[in-house]
């Protein structure tokens, strides 16, 4: 044998574990966009849309000190229409009488002009929140390609205003996702994937390369708290039970961390839905965990794709995960399931006194009665 | 030799891809309900079909089918009585088990299927499909009904007082030709109808005619057709003797038995997973269970769009092998092929 033979079995070999692998990435991508996947309508309750919101309702913060939702705005607008958060107003638990006639609004919120914030590069999406002592810190991760920042903000109620702090940019926040705040000025930050967008960042994800990323920022300095993961989308803070919950958009799974006194965090478990997580949202007593789910992928990634004159429903999906008293197994119901007509691509959700707040990436914000809320 | 091998390997692997999604093996039921639900007490041997005599709120159900099944003729097939106008909140909803008198009805050879009826004169005449121990088939009435064209009947739907359109969903009389004549997609389907005298085929070459339901002021007959995971609507002639298809709907999940409900929208028991199905049913009396699932079709005026909702979804754990669902007096009766029948109540309309 001698070294043109060597080389051709070289280039054989190299050519069949390339077909191999491209093969193998083609299959899991067929099973991964949902193609033979169908969503059927129902709802736990009657539901209806808030008024005020149109064009996307991407991230939901509820603050339960003021039974306001917080909700980021805006990324279904087209270029130049700008982000905007508005907030909804739970009513009083007792007053649920009188939830068939109110009228269901939500309230946009003035930004105030300052020399740190440009308001024409802001596109929101997910959102945390920090109260103390009757402040209310909102930090809003800002999407728009020139502002790759989590803008911090000060809540005045009395004038239904934001007065921007400051901005926290740095390099590493590629694809900035969702936030969940910690402590003062203390959250952690995802990024979906390694690409910032466009058709690198599909491709990365449709080959299911894990490179997305959960960065913490202390107070001074980012810092990678998990350098690769798999597509981190959704991320929530349980501060009762120091649970860090975050959806794995591509793999399909929620994971769950403790968070320790350093805020280093500690893989615990996989809970695996076989559909894509997006928003999150733990009940504070019960420690349920709700989440927002993108069930059918491929009508996701050609919502996505569409714009705003024209865009295919995406189905959309609420599951609720209870975990059982081993804390290492649990038991999954689905309250809400739509094939995109009613709310297309859920992307958040918040749970409140037997209601479910639903929103959506591009389009409108569902409320909806939950009737039996031990069996939903 | 080796060149064949590529092509070969490529349809292969095509035809498994086909298989493993129409088998429902990468597919998840997530758990939902429309309101509380129960357990019908009495009831395990199956409620494969309930009918619903609506001016009197009384529902009937068959129990105790066997199909195909030999070893499983010890099974005593019943007729159960449910009333949707009982009092509801002292504990489980009753059933009532009905005692059969006749000179000429054998209990042994009794597994009834699928039922219907019609209302002369003030009397409800139910019109029962039976399989004997040796799978005979019959409909059983104030008289046994039989014909060579009953091949293999599995649910009937009364059209007129003493007519009646009898699906038949295959050929094969053994599990093994059964299993053959769907791996094949062999349509040996065929719908019957009975005039009150002999049988005329009134369909045949479908694939799996299951359940069936008459919308009788629209002229509409709904017939699901399990083996194509589709339900059909077809116009249904003055003489009763054509069926005309109008629209067919893909539910992308195997709908069993189908039940009108009083704004001309169709309920049906569904397997969402039919892989489940076919360990589960072959395993009545043993642990294996299977997905259940309620679809709630509403119809548009011209018959030709619909709109979808699944009142209730269940992994098999509450109920296993659901094959018809009907509603009346806000509540919901969910009958599965060999187990329990499930009762909700609904408090809201809007979850249907």
């Amino acid at each position: 044998m001698g070294p043109s033979n060597f080389t051709s079995f070289l280039f054989k070999l190299t050519s069949w574990l390339g077909i191999v692998w491209l093969s193998t990435t083609i299959v899991r991508f067929i099973l991964l966009s949902d193609s033979n996947k169908r969503v059927y309508n129902h709802t736990p309750g009657p539901c209806r849309i808030l008024q005020g919101i149109e064009n996307g309702s991407a991230g939901i913060e509820y603050v339960p000190e003021l039974r306001l939702a917080f909700i980021s705005n805006g990324l279904g607008g087209s270029d130049g229409e700008i982000g905007r958060i508005l907030t909804y107003e739970f009513p009083e638990p007792k007053a649920e009488q009188d939830r068939s006639v109110k009228i269901h609004e939500a309230i946009p919120l003035k930004i105030q002009k300052s020399d740190s914030f440009r308001q024409d590069k802001f596109s929101p999406l997910g959102l945390s929140s920090f109260t103390s002592k009757g402040r209310v810190s909102l930090y809003v991760v800002n999407t728009h390609p020139e502002r790759k920042c989590v803008e911090a903000f000060t809540f005045v109620k009395e004038k239904s205003l934001l007065q921007h702090r400051k901005s926290i940019c740095d390099h590493k926040f590629n694809s900035l996702t969702d936030i969940a705040v910690v402590g003062a000025d203390r959250f952690f930050v995802t990024n979906l994937a390694y690409f910032n967008n466009g058709w690198m960042q599909m491709a990365e994800l449709s080959m299911q390369m894990n490179m997305g990323s959960i960065l913490l920022f202390n107070g001074k300095t980012v810092e990678y708290a998990e350098k690769y993961s798999p597509s981190p989308s959704g991320i929530f803070y349980d501060t009762p039970r120091e649970r860090l919950i975050v959806s794995s958009m591509i793999n399909e799974v929620i994971q769950l961390y403790s968070v320790k006194r350093d805020l280093s965090i500690d893989h615990k478990l996989d809970i695996s839905l076989l559909s894509s997580p997006g928003g999150l949202y733990v009940e504070q007593k019960s420690g349920d965990i709700f989440a927002s789910f993108h069930p059918v992928l491929n009508s996701l990634i050609f919502h996505w794709l569409g714009t705003n004159e024209e865009r295919k429903a995406s189905p959309s999906q609420v599951l609720r995960i209870r975990m059982q008293n081993d804390d290492v197994s649990w038991v999954v119901t689905e309250p809400y399931a739509n094939d995109g007509a009613t709310i297309s691509a859920s992307n958040a959700v918040a749970y409140v006194n037997d209601q479910l707040l639903i929103g959506s990436l591009f389009g409108k914000c569902l409320l909806c009665d939950v009737d039996y809320p031990t069996l939903a | 030799m080796a060149r064949l091998l590529i092509p070969v390997m490529i349809v292969l692997c095509g035809m498994t891809w086909r298989l493993y999604e129409l088998l429902d093996f990468g597919r998840t039921v997530y758990n939902h309900r429309p309101g509380a639900c129960r357990l019908v007490p009495g009831i395990d041997k199956g409620s494969e079909d309930v009918d619903l005599v609506r001016e009197e709120g009384i529902a009937f159900v068959t129990s105790g089918v066997v199909f195909m099944q030999p070893h499983r003729a010890h099974v005593k097939g019943k007729i159960f009585l449910y009333d949707f106008n009982q009092k509801l909140g002292g504990g489980a909803p009753k059933a009532k088990e009905l005692p059969i008198k006749g000179a000429s009805f054998d209990q042994n050879n009794f597994h009834p299927h699928g039922l219907t009826h019609w209302i002369v004169n003030g009397v409800i005449r139910l019109y029962v499909i039976n399989h004997s121990n040796d799978f005979k088939h019959s409909v059983e009435h104030k008289k046994s009904i039989k014909s060579p064209l009953f091949v293999r009947p599995n649910d009937l739907v009364a059209v007129g007082p003493d007519q009646f359109l009898l699906n038949n969903d295959g050929v094969a009389q053994t599990e093994l030709g059964n299993v053959i004549e769907i791996l094949t997609f062999y349509r040996g389907g065929s719908v019957v109808l009975w005039d009150g005298k002999e049988a005329h085929t009134v369909l045949s070459g479908m694939g799996g005619p299951n359940g069936a339901a008459f919308d009788a002021k629209n002229n509409k007959i709904f017939i699901s057709e399990v083996n194509k995971r589709k339900v059909n609507v077809y116009d249904i002639s003055k003489d009763k003797k054509t069926l005309t298809q109008v629209s067919s709907f893909d539910l992308y999940t195997v709908c069993d038995n189908l039940s009108m409900d009083n704004d001309g929208s169709v309920y049906c028991g569904c397997h969402p997973k039919i892989n489940e199905a076919a360990v589960a049913l072959n395993d009545c009396d043993g642990v294996s269970t299977s997905a259940s699932q309620v679809l709630h079709m509403r119809f548009g005026e011209d018959f030709k769009t619909i709109a979808v909702s699944e009142p209730y979804a269940n992994d098999g754990k509450e109920l296993s092998g659901s094959s018809i669902a009907v509603v009346h007096n806000n509540q919901i009766l969910i009958g599965s092929v060999c187990r329990g029948l499930l009762h909700c109540t609904i408090d809201d309309p809007s979850v249907l």
